[in-house]
C-alpha cells in the first residue's frame, strides 16, 4: 500500500461499502419483518376467531332451519353453493368442511391456490404462521348429527403485508444507496481530501512556493499538518513583510506579498451528496405524474392521452432549450453559483406541482421545473469535467451519470411509496424539502474551483485545445443513431407509457414506482462497471452497440408477451441497454470533440428534441396504433439507428486505417 | 489503539464517524418499517373488524328485507327487537344495531332509549356508498351499513352496526410498541454487525490511515528532537518507508527544510537591511 498514489481506492471502496450496506439494512429490514408477520398473526388471532363465529353460526342457523324442516343433513340442496358464498365473504377462510356425526362429509369447499414461497420455504413455520382450525357442532333436538369445520388460511396475514414488504424493501434500496453516499462522504471529507490538500501544499512547499494556505481540517495528524504548513505559509509573509521591499527579491522562494490565498482543490465527489438529493428531488413525480396531469381538470379538446404526456413534453422542450446555453451559463457564472440559484426556483416548483388542481397548472410548474433541472444539472456536470481536468475517458462522466441515476431511482421509488400512503400532495412536499437540503449540501460543499466562473481562477488544467471542433459525421451519426432513440426510448416507454400500461393493469403508484426503478436500477448496480469496461479492453463503441441492441430487443419484446411481468422485464432490459450506452457515449463524445463546448451542448440538446418529437409522436400514435404497436415501432426506430451508427463508424475506421 | 490527536480524533475516528453514519441511516429505515407496519396492522384490523360487521349486517337485514319486498314499512316489523338483540349478542362488544328509514329516522334500535336519527357521519359514509355495504371509521368507534331494497330498487332504509373502537386503538399502539421494540433489539444488533463489517470492509482506509497518521507524528517528535538539539534540520524519517509512507514523509521533511532555510534567509536578508 503506498499513501500517495490513489491515495483512497475510491472505486474498490465504494464496492465493499455497498456489499456491507446492501447486507445490513436487508438483514435489519428483513428481521423487523419477520418480528412484524409474527406479531400481527398473534394480533389479528381474536378477531379471526370472532369472524369465522360468525361464519360457523350463520351457517348452523341456516342447516338446522333445514333439519328442523325435516331435511335429512346429506340432502340439503345447494349446500357447496352455499358455503362457496360464505367462502367469498371471508378472505381468510382456506376450507369449510361439513361432515356427518359419523365422519362422512356432506360438503366440502376450498380455495384454489398455489402455496407461497413461505409455505414452500417453510418460513412460514420459522415466524409462527400456523394453519387454524375451528369445528362447530350441529344439534337437531338433543342429537349430535354433524360438524361443521372451518380452516383459516395460514398466510392470510402474509399476503396483506405484502405491499408493506414491498415498500420496505424499495426503502431498504434507497437507503443502502443514501448510507452508501453518506458514508463515501464521510470517508473522502475526513481523509480523502485533507490528504489530498496536505499533499499538495507540501509539494509546493519543498518546491519553495509559500504563497498558498489549505483548509484546515481533516482526522488527526492531518489536521495537524495542513495547520502547520498554513502557519509556515502565513509566518514566512508576515516576516517577510518586515523586510525592505528592495531586498526581497533576493530571497529564493515564492512567498504571499498579504496573508497566503487559501487553495480550493476541486473534486468530483465535492458535488456528489448535494447532485444525489437534487436528483432524489426532482425524480418525486416519475411514478405518476401521467397519471396526476391525466386526472386533473384540463381544456375540453384535450384529450386524456396527451393531457398525460403534456407535462413531460414541457420538461423535454424546456430542457432542450436549456441545453445549448447551460454549458456557457455555468461557465460564465459559475458552477457553484448556477446551481445554488437553481435550487429554490426548483423546491417552489414542486411545492406548486402539488397544489396544482388543473393540466395547465401542473404542465407549467413542471416547465419551470425543468428550466432549473437543466441548469442545476450542467452547472454539476461542468463541475464534474472541470474537477476532473485532463483526465479522459468514461470515468468522470460515468461517476457523475451513476449518481444522478441513483437519485433517479431513489426519486421515482420514494415518491411512489410517499404519494401510495400519504398522497401525492406529500410527495411534492418531500420532494421539495429534500431540493432545499440539497442546496444546504452544494453550498457547503461546492467550494472547489471548478466551481468558479470560467477566467475567475486559473483552470486546474488547461482544457484540450479540441474542445472548439465541430460536429463531424461520426458525432452526428452517434447523436441521431443512439443518443436520440435512447432518449426517446426512456421519455416513451419509461416515463409515459409504463405508468398508463401497468396504470390499466390494475397497480397504484407505489407498484408502478417499483417497476419504474428497475430501469434506474441497472445504472446504479452495474454503471461503474460499464465505466472500467469503457475504459478498458471493450472500449465504448462496443459497449454502446451492445447496448443499443439490448434495448431495442428489450421494447420489442413487447410484442410477444403482455402484461405486468412483461412490461417489468422490459423496462429493466431497457435500463440494462442504457446502462451499456449512456456513460460510453459520453465519453465518445468527449473523445470526438475534445472535450466540454460546442460539441457537449449539440449532444444535450439534439438527445432532448429527440425525446420530445418521440414523445409527441407516441402520444399521438397512441389513440391510432395503441401502445404495443408504438413500441414496435420504437424498438424498429433503434434498431435502425444503431445500423446507421455501426455502417458510419466502421466506414470511419476503414477511412483512418 | 493509539490515540495521537488532540481532541479525541483518534485513528479510529474515520471508523466511528462512518458507522455512525450506518446506524442513523438504519434507524431512519427502520423507524418508517414499524410507522409504515404500524398503520398496516391498522388497516388490515378495522378492515377485518369491517367486514365481520358487513356480514352481520347483512344477516341481520335479511327478515327485514323480506318485509320491504312485500311492501310493509320498516317500522312495523313485529318482533325486530328480538332480531336485533339475537344479532347483537353474535358479539358482547357490538355498542348497538339501528335499523333505519330511507330519510335516516331510527325505527328500531337496541338503544334504549333508541336515537332519533342516524350520526352525520353514518350518513355521509353511506351516501357515499352509493348502495353498496359499507364500513367507516370514526372517532366513536366503528359504524358498519348495509341498505335494505324493496321490489324495485328502492331503498326502504337500511341496519347500522356500531362497534367500539377503543379496542383496536389499543391494539394498534400495542403493536406500534412491539415493533418498535423489536427495531431496537434489531438496531443494537446490527449495530455490532455493523461494527465488524466495517471494520473489516474498511481494514485497508483504516491502516491507511493509521500510516499517515504515523508518519506525522514521527515527523513532528523529529522536529521537536532536532529544536531540542539546534540542528538546522529536522530529524529524518526512522522507518517510516514500511508501512508505504516514505513519500509522505519525505515530503514533509522537505517542506519542513524548506521552511525553516527560507526562514534563516529572511532572517539574514533582515540583517543584513538593518
Amino acid at each position: 500500500m503506498t499513501v500517495s498514489s490513489g491515495r483512497i481506492d475510491r472505486d474498490r471502496l465504494r464496492g465493499r461499502l455497498t456489499l456491507m450496506l446492501a447486507t445490513l439494512v436487508t438483514a435489519s429490514v428483513l428481521a423487523v419483518g419477520f418480528a412484524a408477520v409474527s406479531a400481527f398473526n398473534r394480533a389479528v388471532e381474536p378477531e379471526l376467531a370472532n369472524r369465522t363465529r360468525l361464519i360457523v353460526t350463520i351457517i348452523r342457523a341456516e342447516i338446522q332451519r333445514a333439519l328442523e324442516l325435516g331435511i335429512p343433513i346429506d340432502a340439503v340442496a345447494g349446500l357447496d353453493r352455499y358455503l362457496d358464498r360464505s367462502l367469498e365473504q371471508f378472505a381468510e377462510v382456506d376450507r369449510i368442511t361439513i361432515a356427518t356425526a359419523a365422519g362422512k362429509p356432506v360438503a366440502l369447499v376450498e380455495r384454489a391456490g398455489a402455496p407461497s414461497l413461505m409455505a414452500q420455504t417453510g418460513l412460514g413455520e420459522v415466524i409462527s404462521v400456523r394453519r387454524t382450525t375451528f369445528n362447530l357442532p350441529i344439534l337437531h333436538g338433543n342429537r349430535l348429527v354433524a360438524e361443521i369445520t372451518v380452516e383459516i388460511s395460514p398466510l392470510f396475514v402474509q399476503t396483506r403485508l405484502r405491499d408493506v414488504f414491498l415498500d420496505v424493501l424499495v426503502l431498504a434500496l434507497i437507503a443502502t444507496l443514501v448510507a452508501l453516499e453518506l458514508a463515501l462522504a464521510v470517508t473522502i471529507s475526513s481523509v480523502g481530501k485533507p490528504l489530498d490538500r496536505v499533499f499538495r501544499l507540501l509539494g509546493e512547499q519543498r518546491a519553495g512556493d509559500f504563497r498558498h494556505r489549505i483548509r484546515p481540517g481533516g482526522l488527526g495528524g492531518l489536521g495537524r499538518t495542513a495547520a502547520r504548513l498554513n502557519d509556515h505559509a502565513e509566518d514566512l509573509a508576515v516576516r517577510l513583510a518586515a523586510i525592505p521591499v528592495a531586498l526581497r527579491d533576493t530571497i529564493d522562494a515564492r512567498i504571499a506579498a498579504t496573508r497566503p490565498l487559501r487553495l480550493h482543490l476541486s473534486d468530483f465527489n465535492d458535488i456528489r451528496l448535494a447532485l444525489f438529493l437534487f436528483s432524489v428531488a426532482t425524480e418525486i413525480a416519475a411514478a405518476f405524474l401521467p397519471l396526476y396531469a391525466r386526472a386533473a381538470s384540463r381544456p375540453g379538446w384535450l384529450g386524456p392521452d396527451l393531457a398525460a404526456a403534456a407535462p413531460l413534453v414541457l420538461y423535454l422542450v424546456a430542457v432542450a432549450a436549456l441545453s445549448p446555453f447551460g454549458g456557457a451559463l455555468a461557465r460564465r457564472f459559475g458552477a457553484r453559483r448556477l446551481f445554488l440559484a437553481s435550487v429554490p426556483p426548483t423546491a417552489l416548483a414542486l411545492m406548486a406541482m402539488g397544489f396544482s388542481s388543473s393540466l395547465v397548472e401542473i404542465t407549467l410548474w413542471r416547465g419551470v421545473m425543468a428550466v432549473f433541472y437543466a441548469t442545476a444539472t450542467i452547472a454539476c456536470q461542468e463541475y464534474t469535467i472541470r474537477a476532473a481536468g485532463g483526465q479522459a475517458g468514461a470515468r468522470p462522466v460515468g461517476a457523475f451519470i451513476a449518481v444522478v441515476y441513483g437519485g433517479v431511482f431513489c426519486g421515482s421509488a420514494l415518491g411512489g411509496l410517499v404519494a401510495g400512503r400519504f398522497g401525492i400532495d406529500a410527495a411534492f412536499v418531500t420532494g421539495a424539502v429534500i431540493a432545499l437540503l440539497s442546496g444546504l449540501l452544494g453550498a457547503a460543499a461546492m467550494r472547489g474551483r471548478a466551481g468558479d466562473r470560467a477566467g475567475a481562477s486559473q483552470p486546474e488544467t488547461p482544457r484540450p485545445a479540441a474542445a472548439t471542433r465541430g460536429l463531424g459525421g461520426r458525432l452526428v451519426a452517434l447523436l441521431l443513431g443512439i443518443a436520440v432513440p435512447m432518449n426517446a426510448a426512456t421519455a416513451i416507454f419509461i416515463w409515459y407509457l409504463t405508468p398508463l400500461m401497468l396504470s390499466a393493469t390494475g397497480s397504484g403508484p407505489a407498484e408502478i414506482a417499483r417497476v419504474v426503478m428497475l430501469y434506474y436500477l441497472s445504472v446504479v448496480l452495474f454503471g461503474p462497471m460499464v465505466t472500467r469496461l469503457a475504459d478498458g479492453r471493450p472500449g465504448p463503441v462496443s459497449l454502446v452497440v451492445t447496448g443499443a441492441l439490448g434495448s431495442g430487443a428489450a421494447l420489442l419484446s413487447l410484442s410477444l408477451w403482455s402484461g405486468f411481468w412483461a412490461v417489468a422485464v422490459a423496462v429493466a432490459g431497457l435500463g440494462l441497454g442504457h446502462t451499456l450506452i449512456r456513460a460510453p457515449l459520453y465519453a465518445l463524445a468527449l473523445r470526438i470533440t475534445g472535450g466540454p463546448g460546442p460539441g457537449i451542448d449539440a449532444l444535450r440538446l439534439i438527445e432532448r428534441i429527440g425525446a420530445i418529437i418521440g414523445l409527441a409522436a407516441s402520444a399521438v400514435l397512441l389513440g391510432l396504433i395503441g401502445a404495443e404497436a408504438s413500441l414496435r415501432l420504437l424498438g424498429l426506430a433503434v434498431l435502425a439507428g444503431v445500423a446507421v451508427y455501426v455502417i458510419v463508424e466502421l466506414a470511419g475506421r476503414s477511412r483512418r486505417a | 489503539m493509539r490515540d495521537c490527536g488532540a481532541g479525541g480524533s483518534g485513528k479510529m475516528a474515520l471508523f466511528w464517524r462512518i458507522w455512525t453514519a450506518v446506524i442513523l441511516v438504519n434507524l431512519v429505515v427502520l423507524t418508517l418499517f414499524v410507522g409504515l407496519a404500524t398503520l398496516q396492522f391498522d388497516s388490515i384490523n378495522s378492515g377485518l373488524v369491517g367486514e365481520r360487521l358487513v356480514v352481520l349486517a347483512g344477516r341481520t337485514a335479511a327478515p327485514f328485507q323480506a318485509a320491504a319486498k312485500i311492501g310493509l314499512p320498516l317500522s312495523s316489523v313485529r318482533n325486530a327487537d328480538a332480531l336485533l338483540e339475537r344479532a347483537r349478542q353474535t358479539d358482547d362488544a357490538i355498542l348497538a344495531i339501528h335499523v333505519f328509514d330511507a330519510a335516516g329516522r331510527v325505527v328500531h334500535s337496541t338503544d334504549t332509549p333508541a336515537p332519533a336519527a342516524l350520526p352525520p357521519e353514518a350518513l355521509a359514509a353511506r351516501t357515499a356508498a352509493a348502495g353498496a355495504s359499507w364500513h367507516s371509521e370514526t372517532e366513536g368507534g366503528f359504524l358498519s351499513g348495509i341498505d335494505i331494497t324493496a321490489r324495485g330498487g328502492v331503498t326502504t332504509g337500511g341496519i347500522l352496526i356500531v362497534y367500539p373502537g377503543g379496542g383496536n386503538v389499543t391494539r394498534v399502539r400495542a403493536m406500534g410498541a412491539e415493533l418498535a421494540l423489536a427495531a431496537i433489539a434489531v438496531l443494537l444488533a446490527a449495530a455490532g454487525l455493523s461494527a465488524v463489517l466495517l471494520r473489516l470492509g474498511l481494514d485497508r482506509q483504516i491502516r491507511m490511515f493509521e500510516a499517515v497518521d504515523g508518519a506525522i507524528a514521527d515527523f513532528e517528535r523529529g522536529a521537536w528532537r532536532s529544536a531540542a538539539a539546534a540542528a538546522a534540520d529536522p530529524v529524518p524519517a526512522d522507518g517510516a518507508s514500511a508501512d508505504g509512507t516514505a513519500e509522505l514523509r519525505q515530503l514533509l521533511d522537505a517542506a519542513e527544510s524548506r521552511y525553516r532555510a527560507t526562514g534563516r534567509a529572511i532572517a539574514a536578508t533582515r540583517e543584513v537591511g538593518e
